[in-house]
């Protein structure tokens, strides 16, 4: 995630058509007025999209695969169903659907890109057509499974009706029975409309979708870059921010590091004997002490949040998407055989074990703040962390903890303040647990191949394997031994 | 001719900041998440992106530290309640910048969804 959309019109469409199914599963507690409220914007920014795409490939007059192009049909019953709804007294002004709110945003956020990016003129280009099919297919099927959604919401909307009909006749319900009634009637129509589109083209239609292939050197400029601009962030400007996004995105730097070289070991890109016996387990402590570290750091943030540095954010948010481009598929962690056909692992598995050497480095510019006393943090921050450390796990004060930890008037004006010499403790036994595990990674690590982006391409041009053993990280003697 | 700024729309500064308390609040509540480390762990940094760029969105000078912590505990609830605030204000009278915050919210409720 980053401040700007980076998806694309694919992506933002399958955003869409997750949320649509979304809606099946929680038929019962749907809000039949709220999605007709919303359901005409839903099809008008659809209808908006569909007109900017490429023009549709030419469909066979007859046949079984033929046809008409839904969406002026769609778009006219909807309209007609609007116009009638603004009549009656159900559904009525009220509040809208949040997700088919949410579906409506992303046809407009995909109309956007469309528009943006297109070519002037008419496309001759094949896998062009084939895209635009595709994003057809998924416009279609998501206004197929909403409107189906929508129909069991009124469904439902019209029994709770009928369930109230007192013995003479009368229905206390605004719109009655026949309004609802109606409503189900007309949107049958549409269901059947967008429902005839979508068995002729989905998911056929999507096999030819227009996918990027993952390239391998993003992940190791991403990485790269990251590294730059955690310890630039956490030298110059070490808030409590900056130190909670950088130690939780090393927590997911290093969960993703796994799930890449556990595929590699199972590809035989790097010794699988090896991952197992040496590095699994040391990756994993590695990951769980940046993790509770993070946690830390964002009880210190969350008394003065601040904006963290966009460039820190920016890098954050990059080598999480260059992970996730990766290691996940759809909404679960792929296959190592999906992982194994995007990527060169053994190029990815040489740059991420520059991650390991690197991550302990961080650990001890982590260590070096906390115990630089020129560095203050929020003094609520401080207090809340020392009356945390001065009671025990039942929560009972501990002796000799009944003194204030902060003066009241910087409590109050939430002033920076430095560590007092109880929370100081605590953090060095943390960041000293952090260097041990990252250490103690960074060395069962050592026999992996070292690659970088700069390697990778002289191996393209000599198509020689080159691989250097790698640079000891900046080790402190005495700083191995974790306290918890 | 006048060329004082016009005052910011105090109403939508404030939501801004009950905005950002939820983000924080579901950052550090992100261990509270069903599923996996690795899962809990990618919703913790999205919610802190989230959060700085909600930040970014407040007047100079404008913080969140007095603000009050919502009861809810359940770091999905507050992301949904955060919308629900931003939904419920006519995006105009927010600062710019605000409809791509409200993007990049839904898509991670959208994510976190069980």
């Amino acid at each position: 995630m980053t401040r700007r959309d980076h998806r694309s019109v694919g992506e933002v469409l399958l955003d869409a058509d997750h949320t649509a199914r979304d809606l099946l599963p929680d038929v019962g507690d749907l809000d039949a007025a709220a999605m007709l409220r919303t359901w005409p914007e839903v099809v008008q920014t659809a209808a908006t999209l569909w007109s900017l795409l490429p023009a549709a490939a030419r469909l066979p007059a007859t046949g079984p695969h033929s046809a008409p192009d839904p969406m002026p049909r769609v778009a006219a019953m909807t309209a007609a169903l609007h116009r009638g709804n603004r009549t009656r007294r159900w559904p009525g002004p009220g509040p809208t659907d949040p997700r088919l709110q949410s579906i409506a945003d992303s046809f407009t956020r995909a109309a956007e890109l469309i528009d943006r990016h297109h070519a002037p003129g008419p496309t001759r280009n094949a896998a062009v057509h084939a895209d635009a099919d595709a994003a057809r297919a998924r416009i279609v099927h998501t206004l197929y499974i909403t409107c189906h959604g929508m129909r069991l919401a009124v469904l439902a909307h019209t029994r709770a009706v009928e369930a109230t009909v007192t013995p003479w006749g009368r229905i206390p319900a605004p719109g009655g029975l026949s309004t609802p009634r109606s409503v189900l009637s007309r949107l049958d129509a549409v269901e059947r409309v967008t429902g005839a589109y979508v068995s002729r083209s989905f998911p056929a239609a999507l096999a030819r979708e227009h996918r990027h292939e993952p390239y391998g050197s993003r992940v190791a400029t991403a990485v790269a870059a990251w590294d730059v601009h955690a310890h630039r962030a956490i030298v110059a400007n070490p808030t409590a921010g900056h130190l909670r996004l950088v130690a939780r995105t090393q927590e997911l730097l290093l969960g993703h590091t796994a799930v890449l070289l556990s595929a590699a070991a199972q590809a035989g890109a790097i010794d699988a004997f090896q991952y197992a016996t040496r590095l699994d387990q040391p990756l994993d402590l590695a990951r769980a002490t940046w993790g509770a570290s993070g946690r830390s750091w964002a009880q210190f943030a969350s008394h003065a949040a601040r904006p963290d540095s966009p460039v820190l954010t920016q890098a954050a948010a990059e080598v999480r998407a260059a992970l996730r481009e990766i290691t996940i598929d759809g909404s679960t962690t792929a296959t190592p055989e999906v992982i194994a056909s995007r990527v060169n692992l053994s190029s990815v598995a040489g740059t991420l074990a520059t991650v390991l050497s690197s991550s302990t480095d961080l650990a001890h510019v982590v260590r070096d703040v906390v115990t630089d006393p020129a560095v203050t943090f929020p003094a609520r921050a401080v207090n809340a962390a020392a009356v945390a450390g001065s009671t025990n796990s039942r929560g009972d004060g501990v002796k000799g903890s009944e003194a204030a930890h902060v003066d009241v008037k910087d409590l109050t004006m939430n002033r920076p303040i430095p560590l007092t010499p109880a929370v100081r403790a605590l953090e060095v036994g943390r960041a000293d647990y952090l260097i041990a595990a990252n250490q103690t990674a960074a060395i069962a690590a050592s026999w992996l191949p070292t690659f970088t982006a700069a390697t990778e391409r002289r191996q393209k041009a000599t198509a020689t394997r080159r691989s250097r053993s790698p640079q000891p990280a900046r080790a402190r003697a005495g700083a191995a031994a974790p306290r918890r | 001719m006048n060329t004082t700024t016009p005052p910011a729309d105090t109403q939508g500064v404030l939501i801004m900041q009950l905005v950002a308390r939820s983000l924080v609040t579901a950052e550090v509540r992100a261990v509270d998440l069903p599923g996996t480390d690795a899962h809990q762990c990618d919703f913790a940094v999205c919610a802190a992106l989230l959060t700085s760029q909600a930040l970014q969105l407040l007047p100079p000078g404008v913080t969140v530290d007095d603000m009050t912590a919502p009861a809810e505990r359940d770091p999905v609830a507050l992301l949904r309640g955060a919308e629900q605030l931003l939904r419920g204000h006519p995006i105009q009278d927010l600062p710019p910048g605000t409809a791509t915050l409200l993007g990049d919210l839904s898509a991670l409720i959208g994510r976190s969804r069980p």
